[in-house]
């Protein structure tokens, strides 16, 4: 066991079954270790996990898309493998949305009757909706107050690019959303925040995947990547390798590593990727959560099951090598994909 | 023999009367409006003859008379509940028909000259009115129905349907509904139910007996009680075939469509597509033909496009071409996009119906002007006056209001004309039997004297209450003067499916939930009390 399979040690990634069920899949190996029903409603599937890993949100949509219902799965550890309880609903949301555990509490990107986010917290609130666009991506931030939450819009089905946001939440509900627009923003952006609090986007221009360094109000492409793409899916840095982000494409499918440098202005060194064994979903109205990552590990759901990466430096240059995640087990699974938090050091 | 429990309400103002409790012996209705009732021998089962005022007690047994209603419906009392009788003008798919319609159970089982060798046993119901199938209703957002524009209004003329809900106010309403309707974690209320009913009562009382009401797919018993809530699975038909989309599909949900179609999961996709007056609205109408992987799949006889206020003639040429419907909603465009005033800021109908397309008119929501079909296609038709130079006639615009909207939902088998073999949606409007489509065009709730969904008989004249069915808890409302009689509790409902609810009973729990939200100050703005069910004019 190497050491990045060390640090995954106790780790483990919610995703869903084929049939709809919750599954909790050992980080390092991919073995099911827990499952509940879901609710069997037939639509989309979003998940998220509070900050104690003491329970998973879900948002499941009915097979028509025109409403879901918000449930809470309970997990618990019995020593070293967690399990989960039975989903209990929580409310029924109309329209389409997606959720986001935060430390104030739940918030709910809705689009029904107009784009609205919304904070619920047991046993405070109700709080006034927020105004603000479909997120494409977000990064959670700490702050004194709370959280800030930063990203970019997803304008589909518009032609018009995505927006800048950055909104505080905290005890008293939400901050000011005010989005900006950023001149040279490609399409389908997604935006990265990495450790110095510099900022990318991603997204594709002319056909080709495309990198920006956000200055100001302007998004500086850097050298084309020469990685034909459609659609950027999701972007992440990944936990761990902090100075690594990766990319998830569609059109074709594939994953992309790139390696920034911690200078200002960021830098990016030229991406390597790893063509994916199976498409991956589009994701135009939300972010999407077909990738994830865990400990240097990226996690990618695939329309025929979930595949792993290890991302390391060597030589200076990022390497992605397939992992032998889920080796010698049925791979039925599939997204939203949650990874669980990393236990304090 | 009376076996409904009356209870007596006043519309708008909320105050309840008086709730008079079950009673299988007496037609005890009270109020400031009494209602001369006679009961005579009848078609050879009659008991005698009486005369009384309801909430006496007088008897209207099987074989009794009774009359009532601004143009004297008479009904004969048989034991029946499930099979009518009605007698008037009939607008039958062929135009006006002095003759009858048989109701047996929830199907029209005879549309003739006359059906009386069929109706032995039949309650009789000599309308001296319009019998017309119930008017349905193809795009609304019913939840949205207790607020008006009392609540919101435009601050602004909107090029599209993105920039509207930005407003504060607006933001501040669809807050409002949510926690009432309990979206909202750690809500105190779960009022879907009720939310759902003041919309249906409020499409019922206007004639209205299906509304396409997008309540966000919870699928609850409650839903569809009253008035068809026709896109949810309690809609009392077979199967709900309704697909509705409030935002623009993905490409998966769009694939998903398109997959329905060929199964026939789906017999209509009703779809919002292209609200507003700029490029960016146009803009989703081209966008539809693509977003599919199979091109131009979404461009099909199934959908039926909400609004497209921004298409152009291109566009409705594409829509004619693959037989689509559209679903027109002119006072809510005129609101949002015209000011409240400019009629070119409404879908170009004339152009539509140049291309063959089929358009039913609806009212989108009570937040805008209409609160009810009837109004709405009023205002279609000032529209065409003004815009289009009256290439509309009234029975186009009943035809809209009708079989049109049916065959935009898909159910043109089953609903929007009176032809044996549908289901029995039947609504009977005053108004001047000569002109009969003039008169459903200038009538107002006032006029409406019968609503059947369903083969139920909900709501109508006052005496009718008297031949509701077994299980009804009728009570009386006024109506801008006029009382009538709302038969829409059952008995048998329980606290959790809460179908022995009463008008007054949910109107008074949405009053109440109201009154606390607007306590908890939310916002600047207060939404209490609840929109008034109809405006009078």
């Amino acid at each position: 066991m190497d050491t990045r399979e060390t640090s995954l040690q106790g780790r483990w990634i919610a995703a869903r079954s084929s049939a709809g069920d919750v599954v909790l899949l050992d980080a390092v190996t991919g073995l099911e270790l827990a499952r509940a029903a879901g609710a069997g409603l037939g639509g989309l599937v979003d998940f998220t996990l509070d900050d104690a890993n003491s329970s998973l949100v879900s948002y499941e949509e009915n097979d028509e898309g025109e409403g879901a219902e918000l449930g809470r799965y309970p997990i618990t550890k019995t020593g070293d493998a967690p399990s989960i309880g039975p989903r209990t609903r929580i409310a029924w949301q109309s329209g389409v949305s997606r959720v986001l555990s935060t430390p104030i509490g739940l918030v709910t990107f809705q689009d029904d009757q107009g784009q609205r986010w919304t904070l619920a917290k047991e046993g405070s609130g109700p709080f006034p909706s927020a105004s603000c666009p479909r997120p494409a991506s977000m990064q959670m931030i700490p702050t004194e107050s709370g959280v800030s939450l930063v990203g970019v819009s997803a304008p589909f089905p518009t032609d018009e690019p995505a927006v800048r946001f950055e909104v505080s939440i905290g005890a008293d509900g939400f901050g000011p959303c005010s989005p900006t627009s950023l001149a040279g923003m490609p399409s389908s952006a997604r935006l990265v925040r990495l450790a110095n609090g510099s900022e990318l986007v991603v997204g594709v221009s002319e056909g080709a995947l495309t990198a920006a360094r956000v200055d100001g109000a302007m998004a500086s492409p850097f050298e084309p990547t020469g990685l034909s793409a459609e659609s950027v899916e999701a972007a992440a840095v990944v936990e761990g390798v902090d100075d690594v982000i990766v990319v998830l494409t569609s059109g074709p499918a594939r994953l992309v590593a790139f390696r920034v440098s911690a200078a200002s202005p960021v830098t990016l060194d030229p991406p390597v990727h790893a063509d994916l064994p199976a498409e991956v979903r589009r994701e135009q109205q939300f972010f999407s959560r077909e990738l994830e990552t865990a400990s240097g590990r990226v996690f990618v759901a695939t329309t025929e099951g979930l595949v792993a990466y290890d991302v390391a430096i060597d030589g200076g240059a990022s390497t992605l090598r397939e992992a032998t995640f889920g080796a010698g087990f049925p791979n039925d699974f599939r997204g939203p994909l949650v990874a669980s938090r990393a236990a304090p050091h | 023999m009376l076996h409904h429990r009356f209870a007596w309400s006043a519309l708008g103002s909320g105050l309840l009367l008086a709730v008079i409790g079950c009673d299988d012996s007496s037609t005890g209705a009270g109020g400031s409006k009494p209602i001369n009732v006679s009961t005579s021998q009848g078609t050879g089962q009659g008991t005698g003859t009486t005369t009384g005022t309801m909430g006496t007690g007088s008897s209207s047994g099987a074989g009794g008379s009774l009359s009532c209603g601004v143009d004297g419906i008479n009904v004969t009392v048989a034991a029946s509940r499930t099979q009518y009788l009605l007698k008037g003008t009939v607008l039958t798919p062929t135009g006006p028909l002095d003759g009858q319609v048989l109701i047996d159970g929830n199907t029209i089982t005879c549309v003739a000259a006359s059906c009386e060798a069929m109706a032995s046993g039949a309650t009789i119901i000599d309308t001296h009115g319009i019998i017309s199938p119930g008017l349905i209703d193809t795009h609304n957002h019913i939840l949205f129905d207790v607020f008006d524009e009392t609540d919101w209004a435009p601050a602004m003329s909107y090029a599209n349907h993105n920039q509207w809900p930005n407003d504060a106010k607006y933001k501040a309403m669809v807050d409002t509904k949510q926690y009432l309707n309990g979206e909202t974690t750690g809500s105190p209320f779960d009022l879907g139910c009720e939310l759902d009913k003041f919309g249906e009562m409020k499409a019922l009382i206007a004639g209205t007996t299906s509304v396409q009401a997008s309540p966000g797919g919870a699928n609850k018993t409650c839903y569809g009680s009253l008035t068809r809530t026709v896109d949810q699975t309690s809609n009392d038909l077979p199967s709900d075939k309704i697909q509705t989309a409030t935002v623009f599909p993905t490409n998966a949900s769009a694939n998903g469509v398109c997959a329905n179609f060929s199964s026939n999961k789906t017999d209509a996709y009703v779809v919002h597509i292209g609200e507003g007056v700029d490029a960016t609205s146009e803009n989703e109408f081209i966008k539809l033909g693509t977003i599919s992987s199979t091109p131009n799949c979404l461009y099909a006889s199934k959908t039926t496009i909400i609004h497209g206020t921004a298409l152009t003639d291109a566009d409705f040429g594409v829509m004619g071409t693959a037989g689509m419907s559209l679903a027109w909603s002119p006072r809510s465009n005129v609101f949002l996009y015209g000011a409240g005033t400019d009629y070119t800021k409404t879908t170009n109908i004339q152009q539509a119906l140049a291309h063959g397309i089929n358009v039913a008119v609806a009212p989108d929501w009570s937040i805008g002007g209409s609160q009810n079909m009837l109004d709405e296609m009023r205002y279609a038709n000032e529209v065409d006056d003004a815009r289009f130079g009256n290439m509309l006639t009234s029975q186009d615009i009943f035809d809209m209001a009708t079989s049109h909207a049916a065959k935009a939902l898909g159910l043109d088998a089953l609903l929007g004309t009176l032809e044996v073999g549908k289901r029995a949606d039947v609504v009977v409007f005053g108004g001047n039997v000569a002109v009969p489509y003039d008169a459903v065009l200038a009538a107002t709730p006032a006029n409406v004297a019968a609503v059947f969904v369903d083969g139920r008989l909900l709501y109508g004249e006052p005496c009718l209450a008297d031949v509701a069915p077994t299980d009804a808890i009728c009570e009386m409302i006024d109506v801008c003067t006029h009382t009538k009689a709302a038969c829409i509790g059952e008995m048998g409902g329980t606290a959790t499916d809460k179908l022995a609810q009463t008008y007054a009973e949910f109107k008074m729990v949405l009053e109440d939930a109201f009154t606390q939200y607007d306590a908890l100050n939310m916002s600047q703005w207060k939404f209490a009390p609840v929109a008034p069910l109809v405006k009078c004019q």
